[in-house]
């Protein structure tokens, strides 16, 4: 089987993955007062988007995005248009930085608090929320931010191994094209 | 003019804004069904969690089964004192249900707006983001889910059916912030004050129910049930406690915070209630 076949399989299972976590766990282990968010199928389009290739983490998001919104939220265009969007801004802001596994995850964390901010404020239009800023700071955003980084201290090392040995893979097969 | 238009980025960026717009516009609506391709997206969406779900809920379950053994000491304990008390109220629940029947069967009555169906459903899913809460069952049309039926765990009423897809329905909870997510209770004191659950304070975690009139005298401690009223749940589903009451700005009505029964998290198994007859039926009698 091709590498590269693993990445909708990965996104499948890490899509699934979220739901179940957030059923399960949270209340067990920590405080029913805060909100924690899985976004571990963001980080792996993250990942995608640096180690492996722009337009495709971009497609991934475009899709993944679509489908939260028609799974989860009954309202087309809210995911769809944040998780694309962040993506973009990621791969522009990726540019002239050097992709070390600490500066990702700088960017990762940014980009959630991006993210969540950015579903807030269509929310808070929306009246579909009326959660204060100050809770939303301190119960919702900082415990989302500790557990995506717990989970990113513990996948990141082997997501990056596969992303780059697949975009070798992908520079390698293209050499030949030209060649 | 012409250079604005062999932008394609440009132009590229301006209809996607468009057609953003325009799906928001479309799924803020009220909707009394999906269309097709948002069902079929979810009922494959679902299939694929429910994959996922059995191994979850086993896990659970047995992590729920080692808490129980380790407790089961004191809850015996607990539950033999509770056991004396439990035969007295069983013989005289079953006094009453067999005069509720007489006393029905007296005047031809077979059904009231406490009467209802169950289905039983387990959860699949649950929306990672929060701030709908809303969750996923196996159950959809084909089992006979219908939208706005009430869903209960053993504790108490957590919510209803916001969206039902083919095999799957998503259910909305009570703690979801929505304009239209109200319902109709009655707060049980000496007769029954009724009322509108009017959002969740996520600050307390407690429904708040608003507008109830300045004189009716509600306390802490009294127990919240559906009304039944409202055409939409049975009567009796069970809510919660009331945790404090305070008067509005105003002081012509007052606010009560219920602190309710059921557990919103660790969800496996609910109950889907679909009542068998609708208040406008009652009235018509």
């Amino acid at each position: 089987m091709k590498k590269q076949w693993w990445i909708p399989v990965l996104v499948i299972i890490f899509f699934c993955v979220e739901s179940q976590f957030v059923n399960f766990i949270p209340n067990k282990l920590f405080s029913q007062y805060w909100v924690i968010v899985p976004r571990f199928l963001f980080l792996l389009l993250i990942f995608i988007t640096i180690y492996y290739d722009k337009k495709i983490g971009l497609i991934y998001a475009l899709v993944t995005g679509l489908l939260m919104d028609v799974v989860f939220i009954d309202i087309l265009g809210i995911y769809l248009f944040w998780y694309p969007v962040t993506i973009f801004l990621v791969s522009q802001l990726m540019k002239n930085w050097h992709a070390n596994l600490f500066i990702v995850a700088f960017v990762s964390l940014l980009a959630i608090t991006f993210v969540e901010f950015g579903i807030y404020g269509f929310f808070s239009i929306l009246q579909i929320s009326n959660m204060p800023l100050k809770f939303f700071v301190f119960h919702r955003l900082f415990p989302t931010l500790g557990v995506n980084l717990v989970f990113y201290i513990l996948f990141s090392y082997s997501l990056k191994k596969y992303f780059t040995r697949l975009r070798k893979i992908k520079s390698k097969e293209e050499g030949m094209f030209q060649s | 003019m012409p250079q604005f238009f062999k932008n394609k980025r440009l132009i590229i960026l301006l209809s996607g804004i468009i057609i953003l717009v325009a799906l928001i516009g479309f799924s803020l609506r009220e909707r009394d069904q999906l269309s097709w391709p948002e069902q079929f997206v979810k009922d494959t969406a679902g299939f694929a969690q429910m994959v996922f779900a059995k191994p979850a809920h086993l896990v659970s379950n047995l992590v729920e089964n080692i808490r129980d053994l380790l407790q089961t000491y004191e809850e015996n304990k607990i539950l033999k004192e509770r056991l004396d008390e439990y035969a007295q109220i069983k013989v005289k629940a079953d006094r009453l249900e067999k005069e509720n029947a007489e006393l029905k069967a007296l005047i031809d009555k077979e059904k009231d707006l406490a009467s209802f169906t169950i289905h039983h459903a387990s959860v699949i899913a649950r929306d990672q983001d929060r701030w709908q809460e809303t969750l996923t069952i196996d159950k959809g049309e084909v089992q006979g889910i219908k939208k706005d039926m009430a869903v209960i765990t053993a504790n108490g009423m957590i919510g209803k059916i916001k969206s039902v897809g083919k095999i799957t329905s998503t259910v909305q909870l009570l703690s979801t912030v929505d304009r239209t997510n109200r319902t109709h209770v009655a707060i049980q004191g000496e007769h029954d004050i009724y009322g509108l659950i009017e959002g969740f304070d996520v600050e307390k975690q407690q429904l708040i129910i608003k507008q109830i009139p300045a004189e009716e005298k509600v306390e802490k401690g009294m127990d919240v049930i559906t009304s039944g009223l409202a055409n939409v749940f049975p009567k009796g589903l069970y809510i919660g406690k009331i945790e404090k009451v305070e008067p509005d700005q105003y002081g012509l009505t007052q606010t009560a915070y219920v602190k309710p029964a059921a557990n919103f998290y660790n969800l496996e198994n609910v109950i889907v209630v679909e009542r068998e007859m609708t208040a406008s039926e009652e009235s018509g009698e």
